[in-house]
């Protein structure tokens, strides 16, 4: 009771010949596996080079050779290349995270920094303009020598200028042959006006800053001129001021802004890594629980399936993983039901060639004994001829299942009259008489002529076997499914096939009863008749009518009339 | 390991900036707009001098809140200008103090006093307004310009 599926015949044909050459090939899969899911790459090398060799230190890399003897390698829970991507993912995340804040924290000093500059600049400006313009008349005289009066004047403007103390201020006359600093005997910095910066301050104010023993300063500085109405420029007065300005408080606010920006920095960094950590566990996760998945598979635990989750990349991974866990599963439990399979055929096999042997031999012994009488060896002979003859026959049976198994049997497609066909196939055989046919003349068809000799012999003589006269075969004209074909049709009048052989009538060595399978045929026309029709492309079946008895049905396409 | 490189390359060229950046940094002198333009009001400064052995007076601009600059300007003397049109001095240029309390003006140090000298300091004295008198430091007398009422011109 053995059914193979005629898309395995192959496998089958190799396990008939050698059952036990099979048995390592299923042993190796796991391992095969096992060696290519680990590697993560094509070809598994372990198994095909020699023992050994391929390490430049005589010994195995962790990765490689894998015996089923050797206690599997545990998976590792931090091996370089994880602690790697891991390393990997967070860098390129803080990477980004702070390059980013950084920039962002540079362009916002800049603009600070800028605005804050600019800001007390020209307040400084706007405040000294204004102020020695309130300060100095048009008419303002030039002071020959210092009397206590102009100390007084120029203390009067020195103290406007210098905004209650907080700017130092110098001032000076402008002579015919240069710029006279009036002395300052309180200078609050120690910053000198530079000549160069002096002599630019004679037609315009200007401003300029300078670093004075790591401190930064702020000087402005112009000549005061007097509005003349009929001219554009003015006229100038001989008074010049200038104040120096301390940007010690501004260098102090944008070091405190220094440091803020680096403790955000700091803290987006602090941020960054958390992220980073939280991301990387998301992405690691599932990808550690694959990799322990692909191990378990590895090491043969075939029902192994990963969780599906989210709808990512590595979800399509899992279920990826999963189909060809699934495939793989499938196709190993179908290699094992195969090899059970062949092993019973086997089985069955021998056990079909032992029978008509051991009669021939018992035969061949009494007609080897001289004391057996003649009677008795006319007896024998024919015995021991039907008994090779049927041998003869289920070889022939079992080579032509094997060529139908190894996919070598080829169709030899002619034109055939199908009445004619038929006829021709009963005929021979002395079934001429006993079968009635039913069936239009001149239907052509296009088949194979040996195989639909040994399709409809092989249906008939089961039908005259096991069922009861009339045996009846009808054959018309049937489409199905759109294709045109031939429907044959084989009827006996006998009781039927049991109920529980119905599904199984068409497997090999399949027989109505064991007990006479030394009197009747080989076990294999059905399942050749089968086969011949499946490589027909046509279908079979059977079934019982209560009215008649058991009716095979054949279709057969029609094929392209030549 | 190309692109730890350049990563580190790149932190050093952002720090490098942030550093340059950093603080504030001198610039070069740069013009800031026009030059101011003197708006104050600045009374003018009447000075007596000498014209024909007669005390004249002479207007000169002051200086702002200084009323009493006009005795510096006596002192200082007569100008080119006013040399032409035959103005002359009798006070010598010596060093003089000047400081007031209340409606007097004193005259600290070496004021030079001999003849129309003293005359000229009060009158352009008590032509600063609010003065009506001047004093000599060392004399607890009180002078006004009607005293010299006789010498002044016409």
């Amino acid at each position: 009771m053995i059914r193979l599926p005629q898309t395995l015949a192959s496998p089958v044909r190799k396990a008939v010949t050698s059952v036990r050459a099979y048995a390592p090939a299923l042993a190796a899969v796991p391992a095969t596996l096992r060696a290519r899911l680990r590697r993560g790459t094509g070809a598994p090398r372990g198994h095909d080079s020699p023992h050994g060799q391929d390490s430049p230190h005589g010994q195995d890399s962790p990765h490689g050779q894998d015996s089923p003897q050797d206690p599997p390698v545990r998976l590792p829970r931090l091996s370089p290349r994880r602690v790697g991507l891991r390393l990997r993912l967070i860098t390129g995340f803080v990477v980004v995270a702070v390059l980013s804040s950084l920039a962002a924290s540079v362009v916002a000093y800049y603009l600070v920094q800028r605005s804050m500059l600019d800001r007390t600049q020209s307040n400084v400006i706007g405040e000294f303009k204004n102020t020695i313009g309130r300060t100095v008349s048009a008419d303002m005289p030039k002071f020959a020598n210092y009397s206590n009066l102009s100390v007084e004047y120029l203390q009067q403007l020195k103290s406007a200028l210098s905004v209650q103390g907080r700017y130092d201020v110098k001032l000076a006359q402008v002579q015919e042959d240069g710029i006279y600093f009036f002395p300052d005997f309180d200078p609050r910095y120690g910053v000198d006006i530079p000549p160069d910066f002096a002599q630019m301050a004679r037609s315009n104010t200007v401003q300029r800053r300078v670093e004075h023993r790591g401190a930064p300063f702020l000087l402005v500085g112009a000549q005061v001129y007097a509005e003349v109405p009929e001219r554009q420029t003015g006229r100038p007065t001989p008074i010049m001021g200038f104040v120096i300005v301390s940007l010690a408080r501004e260098a102090e606010d944008l070091r405190t802004l220094t440091q803020v920006l680096l403790i955000a920095n700091g803290v987006t960094l602090a941020v960054a890594i958390v992220f980073a950590l939280v991301a990387a566990r998301g992405v690691l996760l599932p990808v550690r629980r694959l990799g322990r998945a692909a191990y378990a598979l590895g090491d043969g635990r075939l029902d192994t399936r990963v969780e599906v989750i989210g709808h990512d990349e590595l979800a399509d991974l899992a279920r990826t993983f999963n189909r060809t866990a699934g495939a793989l599963e499938g196709g190993i439990a179908e290699l094992r039901a195969l090899e059970a399979s062949s092993r019973r055929f086997v089985a069955d096999v021998s056990h079909e060639l032992r029978t008509p042997l051991t009669a021939i031999t018992a035969l061949a012994d009494t007609l080897a004994d001289p004391g057996v009488s003649a009677a008795d060896r006319e007896t024998a002979g024919p015995l021991v001829t039907e008994g090779v003859r049927r041998l003869r026959i289920l070889v022939e049976h079992l080579i032509e299942i094997s060529r139908l198994d190894s996919g070598t049997a080829a169709l030899v497609l002619e034109d055939l009259e199908v009445a004619g066909a038929v006829a021709a196939c009963l005929a021979p055989r002395g079934w001429t008489g006993r079968v009635e046919v039913e069936g239009p003349d001149g239907l052509m068809a296009r088949l194979d002529p040996r195989r639909f000799d040994v399709i409809l012999a092989n249906l008939v003589g089961n039908a005259l076997k096991h069922g009861a006269p009339p045996v009846v075969v009808r054959f018309a004209e049937q489409e199905r499914q759109g294709v045109a074909g031939l429907t044959l049709t084989v009827t006996d009048h006998g009781p039927g096939i049991p109920r529980w052989l119905l599904p199984l009538v068409f497997d090999r060595f399949v027989k109505l009863d064991r007990a006479r399978t030394s009197s009747e045929g080989s076990g294999l026309g059905l399942a050749i008749a089968r086969a011949n029709v499946e490589l027909h492309g046509g279908e079979v079946a059977v079934l019982n009518d209560p009215a008649e008895g058991a009716v095979f049905t054949v279709w057969l396409p029609l094929g392209e009339s030549a | 390991m190309r692109r730890p490189a350049r990563r580190r390359k790149g932190c050093l060229v952002a720090l490098l900036l942030l550093a340059v950046g950093c603080g504030i940094q001198p610039t070069a002198a740069t013009v800031a707009g026009d030059p101011p333009i003197a708006r104050a009001k600045s009374q003018t400064n009447v000075v007596y001098f000498l014209k024909g052995g007669e005390l004249v007076q002479a207007t000169r601009p002051g200086l702002p809140n200084v009323p009493e600059y006009s005795m510096q300007q006596l002192l200082d003397g007569p100008t080119e200008v006013e040399r032409a049109r035959g103005l002359s001095t009798q006070v010598e240029p010596n060093e003089v103090v000047i400081s007031r309390e209340g409606d007097v003006l004193s005259l600290w140090g070496k004021p030079d006093t001999r003849g129309l000298a003293l005359a000229q300091l009060v009158c352009t004295g008590t032509a600063v307004p609010g003065i009506r008198s001047v004093k000599l430091s060392w004399d607890t007398r009180r002078h006004t310009c009607a005293e010299f009422a006789s010498a002044m011109g016409k």
